[in-house]
């Protein structure tokens, strides 16, 4: 690995070492979870968009909730936080302004894991 | 020594119910848990508790399911509610209650009092499982 790749990979937000310990290293198990993440991924973002557009608590409390599920098994643990909060200010009904804040910080994450799963993908055929 | 030969290649009678509305987490561990047991007779994964009570019948010796699950469905029962009916038409039912949730003491007892056990979605949660489907599939008593 040179040092651009080095670097490029501590940069990233995904860590996939725990998926490919679960799936015993198997790359086609890796993959068909990669795949379902493709698709769930942006289907909850904009659910949890549009919930915070609208400041429905429930849902926004319902969808960080069960993202926490989704990007440990991802490895992306700069969420695991921003989730944590998201939930339990929403459980609160509180603080909205903190809940679009922290919704940003969600997607753009999220945009830079999905994109990093799209170049990942190509290595697990 | 054949009938020690037999039972190792001989195929499980276990069926495992899975309920879980998050694909991710529901695909890895159905995966996770055909790796670890690949002679298991089948794995099934639902999204909404109320499919998992329509194959009750199906007797499977393991539901694992979330606590939490109507995140997305908002008219579908929440885990708390599928555990009860579950125990009701079928009270053998082993029963694992997987939760992301933090603070969790009182459903916690609330799902001890129908006598299935907790496991925390971590980083261990699905070792944490596969050690509980060995102790109940080679009749030791997980839930004590």
């Amino acid at each position: 690995m040179n040092n651009s790749e080095s670097e490029n990979r501590n940069l990233n937000v995904c860590d996939l070492k725990y998926l490919n310990d679960l799936m015993g290293g198997k790359k086609h198990l890796v993959k068909g979870v990669l795949d379902v993440f493709l698709i769930q991924i942006p289907e909850e973002l904009q659910c949890i968009n549009e919930a915070v557009t609208k400041i429905n608590y429930a849902v926004i409390k319902g969808y960080a909730h069960t993202m926490k599920s989704t990007v440990s098994i991802m490895g992306i643990s700069c969420l695991t936080d921003i989730l944590q909060e998201m939930e339990d200010l929403s459980a609160s009904s509180t603080d909205i302004e903190n809940i679009i804040m922290l919704n940003q910080k969600l997607n753009l994450i999220c945009n830079k894991a999905i994109e990093e799963i799209e170049n990942e993908k190509h290595n697990y055929v | 020594m054949f009938l020690k030969y037999f039972r190792k290649i001989r195929p499980l009678k276990e069926i495992i119910f899975i309920v879980e509305d998050n694909d991710v987490y529901a695909k890895s561990l159905r995966t996770f848990l055909q790796i670890r047991f690949p002679k298991m007779k089948e794995i099934k994964v639902f999204r909404i508790g109320e499919m998992c009570l329509m194959e009750l019948h199906r007797n499977p010796t393991i539901v694992i399911m979330d606590y939490y699950l109507n995140s997305q469905y908002e008219e579908a029962d929440n885990g708390l509610e599928i555990i009860k009916r579950i125990k009701k038409i079928k009270p053998k039912t082993n029963i694992i209650v997987l939760s992301a949730q933090e603070k969790f003491n009182v459903a916690l007892e609330v799902i001890k009092e129908q006598d299935c056990i907790y496991v925390k979605k971590d980083q261990d949660s699905f070792c944490k499982v596969e050690q509980l489907i060995k102790d109940i599939i080679n009749g030791q008593t997980a839930f004590d």
